[in-house]
């Protein structure tokens, strides 16, 4: 759980950063839409591997394998004539036997699982290359309106999604009442969490008039009349709302703007909820509470500043020359990442006293963090944006996979057996046959993952098509706190770890940061994401024990 | 040896809180210099915590350590060393993939132009295993000894670290009895030496054999102290448990239903030359006595699936059966208690419901694959009810229990499999006389509900207290076998050592 929380500032401290400086291009519908997409994509693969870590293996072979199914596919569907549906079925064995010749390859014949998927990241390389002679596969034109909408179709907006969730949610939330699976209370709040969730999503359906959208937007901060340098604006203006509405949107109605409304007017509760934390808080040991608020408005002032000074108004201490104007940037750059980093220390430290002297404040605090972001999401256009079609793929994947890990015997098996293979081989469990099927759903997931990155990218090099694709799978796994050492990991990290790399790629693009930088950038975020949990945790310890 | 000076090693008003347990509370401890002090109390006293705190693993909350009147913190295990303590674990803590040597020296490896020194760690080492009477190679590898064979090897650990006061957390819960009587041979002739010894062990015959005085825990508070002639079983157990127990042994004679398992000529891997005959019915407790190396685990590693049998046939309920993994031995009513917990038996990183439950999870699983969780929950408590498992929650991870209740964590586990045949490896092994006697009424209620149990157990007395039979056994083969009213301990014990000689007693019989 405190993982999964660290993981979550992380993200939202990349996306707040590149937000503050990238003035408006990180938060366009358009760049986060390619980042949903990506992160879709990558988040799948991440899931599937996973698996396989939890069971303390490790699979090396997915970005060939995703090379592979991608040059099969082609073949498959332009060559061979096999026809949508055989194709998609074609590749789905291919991937499922793949998994499972590793699954018995690692049980059966014993050997390590690096070993193993090391031979099949070569060989699957090598077949993909020679099968097509090297040659550049993809699907044309002809499948743009049809298998290829799979990946690069948009069905919903977010808010779609939110309402569905919600929706789910609540359902579940029922059900566990009924069942009396959780502490009735813990359901009632779940249940009414997903319920606000679902109202949200689904107040874009609603028909209010523009004027009375345009006046509920008022005092707010997505004041829809006062936007700035927004040519959408104009267009409301004009009350054509429907074309001022983001490009991509079908549903054109005015009404896609009041979940933003809404989450604005939650964002408020904000003050509300952190005043009850505030008074929980200086109850439990003012002494204590002061300092740490003492340090937590300081980091708020410090962003609140560098918000002001970074941009155009910034020091201009390098002149205006292009090289000038780098530096500048880069200056920046330091500001708001260093700001920024003191308000997470900041909250980090305040949680952390209101805790241990008040661990009742839990609730208040989750209330209070949950009110904010919905202001920060309040204020970009995320609820307007479409979906593309592999975050859907993804969500339904990761809703999957976290039953199956946590409400199935089987899930519990898997991490049993990841901790102690010896304790549940001889609690009656066919140890091997869980590793297999780790294996077996990792191919899985590479399957659907190569085939809808194939898809979206039409034009497959055998050579080069998943390149390390493996290692951002890998990577995005640890970051959501999965352990090489198996028996740990939770579905939900593993997503927003992918969702972490996508951002940090992003940025580095949008950020104008020299692009032959990038794994060296990721490869350290994701080094001193998993030394400060380590250390952290071992400071925790030695705090504890020093009392 | 009456302490007259001041002493080496003083504890005061310590306290050390764990999430949801105060483990010890303001507890106050005196060690004389060449003194042996035992520390007994309840699993969950608070003893293991102790002694990780005087060895510099823990930190305490409050309080003081002085040794030889000087006030120390000891932060880290290499201060706790220099000033001359060595702690040897209650759970088992070797390197299995380094050699005997290695992990006597791990850590300060004697070097020469910066090379580990391997001659000297095989001479030095050679000398500290003899000092635990260990004639053992020290280049053999460690995951090939038996767990009686690495604790003296964690002891010769200890003693090469040249120890003024040296603890033992239940050194003896894994020794056969004649290992054990070499490790007391090895501890009187330390403290002819001076070396200062803290004992904890739930053996209360070996504490009053022993111990110059003792010290006695309850609940993580001192609850007494006796010294001399006072130390008594009687006495220790009051002060442990704060009552006094009557009727150690509940056994009763109960009826014998039919028979429930038969084996006849089983052999293992281990022991190709001997196979072995025994049946056990309905209701029977059979004991299964022996040197540890005599080849029970073994024995009950095959009746469950866990090591091929290569010969011989199993009955259960006069149906043949074929057993080749746990998997089927649970399926038949099989349930193995195993000896190492720590590896075999249960999983530290879960905590306890996910324990309890992990080997009847499929059996109440919704449409065969959803977890029950409402029902995990309840068997977990009700165990934990049963057990007298001492824990904040069924939530708690079960590494962060004492010694003593993760075992019951264990029994609670294979109980709930609802087993008809009991294989209990070693079960009341670092568990309190409070919970032992609970641990034995159990036993007795199981079998008296019909349950056939095979107990392994080192422990003579808590075999002869609680069989109806005995299989003894040594070097593999199953040398002899005892009615209740021919048990004796010497008779257990020649059957367990003089093997050839009882054989040829047998073979003279039969000519007669
Ligand atoms: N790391 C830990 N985290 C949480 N609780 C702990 C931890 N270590 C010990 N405890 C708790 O502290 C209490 C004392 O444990 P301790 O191991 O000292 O008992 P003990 O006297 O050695 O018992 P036993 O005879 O069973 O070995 C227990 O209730 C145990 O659950
Ligand atoms: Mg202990």
């Amino acid at each position: 759980m405190n993982k999964i929380l660290g993981i979550l500032m992380l993200l939202v401290f990349a996306c707040v950063a590149t937000t503050m400086l990238s003035e408006g291009t990180f938060v366009s519908p358009r760049n986060i839409q390619n980042i949903m997409r990506w992160s879709g994509l990558f988040g799948i693969i991440g899931i599937g591997v996973a698996f396989v870590i939890i069971t303390g293996g490790i699979d090396l072979s997915i970005g060939s394998m995703i090379g592979l199914i991608g040059c099969l596919m082609s073949m498959a569907l332009m060559d061979w004539g096999f026809g949508i549906t055989g194709t998609l079925v074609f590749i789905m064995i291919i991937s499922v036997l793949l998994g499972l010749s590793h699954g018995l390859l690692v049980t059966k014949a014993g050997l390590q699982p690096f070993v193993v998927t090391l031979c099949g990241l070569l060989i699957y390389r090598g077949v993909a290359r020679w099968i097509t002679g090297d040659q550049t596969g993809g699907f044309g034109s002809e499948y743009n309106d049809s298998l290829r909408l799979l990946a690069t179709g948009k069905p919903f907006s977010v808010a779609t999604v939110l309402a569905i969730s919600g929706l789910g949610g609540a359902c579940w939330f029922v059900w566990n009442f009924w069942q009396q699976k959780q502490q009735r209370r813990d359901s009632i709040i779940g249940l009414v969490v997903c319920v606000v969730i679902a109202v949200i999503g689904a107040s874009r359906f609603t028909n209010l008039s523009t004027t009375t959208i345009i006046k509920l937007s008022r005092g707010t901060t997505v004041d829809i009349i006062t936007m700035p340098n927004d040519t959408q604006t104009i267009n409301y203006r004009k009350m054509q709302l429907g074309k001022a509405l983001d490009e991509q949107d079908a549903g054109k109605r005015p009404s896609a703007l009041l979940p933003e409304i809404l989450l604005n007017y939650l964002g408020y509760l904000t003050i509300a909820a952190f005043t009850w934390v505030l008074f929980l808080a200086v109850k439990s040991n003012g002494r204590e509470a002061r300092k740490s608020l003492l340090i937590l408005g300081c980091a708020f002032f410090g962003v609140l500043l560098s918000q002001s000074v970074i941009g155009g108004k910034g020091p201009n201490w390098f002149g205006q020359s292009t090289g000038g104007q780098l530096w500048n940037s880069r200056l920046d750059m330091l500001i708001v990442f260093v700001a920024l980093a003191a308000l997470i220390f900041g909250i980090n430290q305040f949680i952390k006293s209101t805790l241990k002297h008040n661990p009742s404040a839990k609730l208040a605090l989750l209330i209070t963090g949950g009110l904010a972001g919905c202001w920060l999401m309040s204020q970009t256009p995320i609820c307007r944006t479409l979906v593309p079609a592999p975050m859907i793929f993804l969500i339904v994947i990761a809703v999957i996979a976290t039953v199956f890990l946590n409400h199935t015997i089987y899930g519990r098996y898997l991490l049993a057996l990841g901790n102690n293979e010896t304790a549940t081989k001889l609690s009656g469990i066919n140890t091997d046959r869980m590793v297999i099927l780790a294996y077996v759903i990792c191919g899985a997931c590479t399957g659907i993952g190569a085939l809808l990155f194939a898809l979206d990218l039409n034009s497959i090099q055998p050579a080069g098509h998943g390149n390390f694709y493996e290692l951002y799978a890998i990577a995005a796994a640890v970051l959501g706190g999965c352990s090489l050492r198996g028996g740990e990991g939770s579905i939900i990290g593993v997503v927003i770890g992918a969702a972490v790399m996508r951002v940090l790629y992003n940025s580095i693009n949008i950020l104008k940061i020299p692009n032959q930088l990038e794994f060296a950038i990721i490869g350290t975020v994701i080094l001193v994401g998993v030394l400060a949990d380590e250390t952290l945790k071992r400071i925790n310890t030695r705090k504890k024990q020093l009392g | 040896m009456t302490p007259s000076t001041s002493p080496l090693l003083r504890v005061r008003n310590l306290t050390k809180r764990f999430p949801g347990v105060l483990a010890l509370n303001s507890v106050e401890l005196e060690l004389y210099e060449g003194e042996l002090l035992s520390l007994i109390g309840e699993n969950g006293a608070g003893k293991s915590t102790l002694m990780k705190i005087l060895a510099g693993v823990q930190l305490p909350d409050e309080g003081e350590v002085s040794v030889a009147g000087n006030t120390v913190v000891l932060d880290s295990v290499k201060i706790a060393q220099s000033q001359g303590i060595a702690l040897i674990h209650q759970e088992l803590n070797l390197s299995e993939n380094l050699t005997i040597g290695a992990n006597i020296f791990l850590g300060r490896e004697p070097q020469r132009f910066g090379f580990i020194n391997k001659r000297t760690i095989a001479k030095e080492s050679k000398r500290f295993l003899a000092m635990v009477g260990l004639s053992l190679d020290p280049d053999t590898m460690t995951a090939d000894l038996s767990i009686g064979q690495q604790q003296l090897v964690e002891i010769a650990r200890a003693l090469s670290i040249n120890a003024r006061i040296l603890i033992m957390d239940e050194p003896t819960s894994s020794l056969s009895a004649g290992e054990t009587e070499k490790l007391f041979d090895v501890i009187r002739e330390l403290r002819a030496h001076g070396v200062s010894i803290i004992y904890i062990s739930h053996r209360l015959g070996e504490v009053k054999l022993l111990s110059d005085r003792v010290t006695v825990f309850r609940d993580g508070e001192n609850a007494g102290e006796l010294a001399g002639t006072d130390i008594t079983h009687d006495a220790m157990v009051k002060l442990m448990v704060g009552r006094e127990i009557s009727q150690y042994y509940p056994h009763t004679s109960r009826p014998l239903g039919d028979v429930m398992l038969q084996v006849s000529g089983l052999v293992t891997q281990a022991n190709p030359d001997h196979p072995l005959d025994f049946q056990v019915r309905q209701g029977e407790i059979v004991g299964i006595a022996g040197l540890v190396g005599a080849g029970r685990t073994e024995m009950l590693d095959a009746l469950f699936g866990v090591v091929p049998c290569l010969a011989g046939e199993i009955y259960v309920q006069d149906q043949q059966v074929s057993i080749n993994t746990p998997k089927q031995a649970i399926q038949l009513g099989i349930a193995l208690v195993p000896e190492d917990r720590k590896n075999r038996g249960l999983i530290l990183e879960m905590d306890i419901q996910a324990n309890s439950s992990l080997a009847s999870l499929a059996k109440h699983a919704h449409m065969t694959c959803f977890r029950n969780v409402p029902k995990e929950r309840a068997d977990a408590e009700e165990m934990i009810e049963k057990l007298g498992t001492r824990t904040p929650s069924v939530l708690q991870t079960v590494g962060f229990l004492s010694g003593g209740n993760q075992q019951k964590v264990v029994l609670g586990k294979w109980l709930l499999t609802q087993p008809r045949i009991l294989l209990l490896d070693e079960p009341t092994r670092g568990i309190d006389v409070g919970a032992k006697q609970e641990i034995y009424q159990l036993i007795e209620s199981l079998a008296a509900t019909g349950l056939s149990i095979l107990f392994v157990s080192s422990e003579l007395e808590e075999i002869i207290g609680m069989s109806d039979r005995v299989l003894v056994m040594h070097e593999g083969r199953i040398t002899g076998e005892l009615n209740r009213a021919e048990l004796s301990e010497e008779a257990i014990m020649q059957l367990a050592t003089n093997a050839d000689t009882t054989r040829a007693q047998k073979e003279e019989m039969h000519v007669l």
